[in-house]
């Protein structure tokens, strides 16, 4: 997968947690998930599990911590699904 | 001593409390020894869903209080490290609010001690059925930390926004005497208190999450 398909696909992972879907539609990786998407905080877990149940990986507490913005989301998903290959 | 304040809330109406006990979802942010915390004897009857998500409140203010002072600091809620939890008796149990206070003496509490980059925090929680607020200092003494919870007929990002900066500004027009105080975020995305042009060195400190909105600040010595 490119960097590409992954922004694309992630926008399906955050679509539930952000009502901003005009934002959503034209985010780039430096797009931040509270700031610029409005998603509240309390939903940063939800995305990772999410993240993890679509691309079948696991994300520790340091990989999580980098998922503040997509650009950090596609590195973590990037690296952990090149890991499985 | 930094100054500073940080506050989070959590509307237990929104939470999905299957996903919040599943250990794939909590332990992204609890450490086995803190998921222990739960059976101290005073949270034992707590419903651990509501335990999880207490313990996430209490590191975000931790987070939030921190991050005023460092504004590069990401949040890793592993990091902050929740040592103890008791319950303090006071007075008043919380209703669905609003309600406000000063200091959390007169209130029935969860008290927390933390740690975070070798330094120590302390915090103040009050549950009920809708809502979890916690405010967040690094001192035992709250007697100079206002906060307030209240609940809003609207969960839309830019509603909460401006909801949550109209209850703190009734509060902090009486107590600072000030007429023209205004909020607003720095690049960082921490709020910053003004008086017209001026930039005041009052901390504060602004939570939303669904249907609630609430705050925290630090005025007096």
């Amino acid at each position: 997968m490119t960097r590409q398909e992954i922004l694309s696909e992630l926008k399906k992972v955050l679509s539930p947690y952000t009502l901003d879907k005009e934002a959503l539609a034209g985010i780039d990786e430096n797009t931040d998930l509270i700031k610029d998407l409005k998603i509240n905080s309390a939903n940063l877990v939800d995305i990772i599990i999410d993240a993890e149940t679509k691309y079948n990986i696991e994300i520790d507490y340091d990989a999580a911590d980098k998922m503040v913005n997509v650009g950090g989301c596609i590195d973590v998903i990037e690296e952990k699904t090149n890991q499985q290959t | 001593m930094i100054i500073s304040a940080g506050n989070d809330i959590v509307d237990l109406q929104t939470i999905d409390p299957a996903r919040t006990i599943d250990p794939r979802f909590y332990s992204k942010f609890i450490t086995g020894p803190e998921t222990k915390l739960h059976s101290l004897p005073q949270l034992a009857d707590m419903p651990f869903a509501y335990f999880v998500w207490l313990l996430w409140s209490v590191k975000e203010s931790v987070y939030k209080f921190k991050q005023r002072h460092n504004p590069g600091l990401v949040f890793s809620p592993s990091k902050i490290v929740i040592e103890h939890i008791s319950l303090t008796l006071n007075m008043a149990g919380a209703t669905n609010g609003p309600i406000e206070g000063q200091g959390f003496d007169e209130w029935f509490c969860y008290s927390g001690t933390i740690t975070f980059n070798r330094h120590t925090f302390y915090s103040r929680s009050i549950i009920n059925s809708s809502f979890i607020v916690t405010v967040a200092n690094n001192s035992e003494n709250f007697g100079n930390m206002y906060w307030g919870v209240k609940p809003i007929g609207n969960s839309s990002p830019g509603y909460q926004s401006m909801a949550v900066r109209e209850f703190i500004l009734k509060k902090l027009g009486p107590v600072l005497e000030a007429n023209h105080l205004n909020i607003i975020k720095n690049p960082s995305g921490c709020p910053v208190l003004y008086d017209g042009s001026v930039e005041t060195i009052v901390p504060v400190s602004l939570a939303h999450h669904g249907q609630y909105v609430a705050y925290a600040f630090l005025f007096g010595r």
